[in-house]
């Protein structure tokens, strides 16, 4: 950690920002790990705030993840003193924590459904810092109570800020991170000719030549959806495909199965009708013999 | 009481109780690995802390020689910034990038008390203020495009919903 810190300032010291050279050093000069020290001082609302550096998204996306793990672990260490009846939780003193856990759960999943998939493609952070610090404040509220509030008035703010904050991302601020998503790349273009609509061109112009101007003046989000709905289509009928196939192939195997039972009947029945062909020619060779003994006494 | 010989990256040196050098956990390090004895008169050398910034930590952590070790952080535990003591907030009047220098050598020398308040102290700056204040207070350049602007108060008034 030391090391870390000492290279940090080192490669700063040493390289070539003229800031540090003139003993002229800005907040934002500062190594990264640094102004997360600074920040970590500041509740996340306020951080949030301050969302002029990139050392604060990193706090706010950091902060979701550690919420999600403190919540982890008083989860598991509740359900750890829960009796296993599930008759005798409810009455158990620790039902209101399950309750106020389950909830806090449903609220953490909605919320990284909403924000993780534009985290992970590195189009924002997740923003709203003052639901972090209500998270926070339940969870060691929680920790702390052994008669917490029931869950829908302990719940009600975190509830409140949460769905607006929700709401406010899905509307105003979505649709402008969508518009700024990679196009869709393929591995392969789905242009076979089972392919509903055969599409020339590369996988990369996989929507373009279909879309009509009015669908494509409408932007690439749009675009993206209806894309996804003809892939979805597409890959449907080769399902079907694959499975009208994977039925002709056990009908197949079914045959081939009764036509070697019948070959080995056959090789069988050629068996017995060559042993008695034997036979025959020995003893029509012992009748040629006595013919021949008989035709040389007479 | 055993003494020590510091030597800025500009050359001077600075002569100091061994105590209050190992309040710096970098010193203590280097002085235990390198099993250094009170006959030594070599100075420690640290090229990253230049004298006037040097003296102003040698200040520091005379005055805090005596302080027990500052406690482990805990990261769900909201950190407070107002338990400044006021030596320390008059020893931290100085200009910002004093303030910022006192927290790069706090840093390479790894003083967590002294860290820990030059931190507070810049958090406490930004504490309460809009972009644009954080912006001016230290002297950012604003290179978002109108759009991004425009994002980033949307974003704000999401955060902030009230």
């Amino acid at each position: 950690m030391a090391t870390n810190r000492r290279l940090a300032i080192k490669s700063v010291l040493e390289g070539d920002d003229s800031d540090y050279k003139e003993g002229n050093i800005r907040l934002l000069a500062l190594p990264d790990e640094i102004l997360e020290n600074v920040l970590s001082f500041l509740n996340f609302d306020e951080a949030s705030e301050a969302r002029l550096v990139n050392s604060v998204s990193t706090v706010l996306n950091q902060g979701f993840s550690r919420v999600d793990k403190l919540h982890a672990q008083i989860q598991k260490n509740v359900k750890s003193q829960l009796p296993r009846r599930e008759s005798e939780r409810r009455n158990h003193p620790l039902a209101r924590h399950v309750d106020i856990l389950s909830a806090i759960e449903t609220r953490l999943s909605l919320l990284g459904m909403t924000y993780m998939r534009y985290i992970d493609m590195g189009l924002c952070c997740f923003i709203p810092g003052k639901v972090l610090d209500e998270l926070f404040r339940i969870l060691s509220t929680l920790q702390k109570t052994k008669e917490p509030p029931r869950a829908h008035e302990f719940l009600q703010e975190l509830r409140d800020i949460s769905s607006m904050a929700m709401e406010h991302f899905e509307e105003k601020i979505a649709p402008a991170l969508k518009a700024k998503m990679p196009a869709v790349t393929l591995p392969f273009p789905f242009d076979s000719p089972h392919s509903p609509e055969p599409q020339p061109g590369t996988s990369s112009q996989l929507m373009s030549p279909v879309l009509s101007p009015n669908t494509r003046a409408r932007g690439p989000g749009i675009r993206h959806e209806i894309a996804h709905v003809r892939l979805q289509n597409q890959i449907r009928s080769h399902s079907a495909l694959i499975q009208q196939s994977k039925k002709d192939v056990v009908d197949c195997r079914n045959k081939l199965i009764e036509q070697r039972k019948k070959s080995s009947e056959q090789e069988k029945k050629i068996q017995a009708q060559n042993k008695l062909i034997t036979e025959q020619g020995e003893i029509i060779s012992e009748q040629e013999k006595k013919i021949n003994d008989l035709s040389k006494k007479y | 009481m055993p003494q020590i010989k510091l030597q800025s990256s500009d050359g001077e040196s600075f002569e100091i109780d061994l105590e209050v050098a190992r309040q710096s956990v970098t010193i203590k390090t280097m002085l235990e690995d390198l099993g250094w004895d009170e006959s030594d008169d070599d100075p420690v050398p640290l090229p990253n802390v230049n004298a006037a910034i040097l003296k102003k930590v040698v200040q520091w952590a005379t005055f805090h020689k005596d302080d027990p070790p500052p406690p482990e952080d805990d990261e769900n535990k909201e950190k407070r910034t107002d338990d400044i003591c006021t030596w320390d907030a008059e020893f931290l009047k100085v200009d910002q990038g004093t303030l910022f220098e006192l927290i790069l050598a706090a840093n390479y020398l790894d003083i967590k008390g002294l860290l820990d308040v030059t931190c507070k102290t810049v958090a406490n700056m930004i504490k309460g203020k809009s972009p644009e204040e954080i912006r001016k207070t230290f002297n950012i350049k604003n290179d978002f495009t109108p759009a991004e602007e425009e994002q980033m108060m949307s974003c704000n008034c999401s955060a902030t919903m009230e």
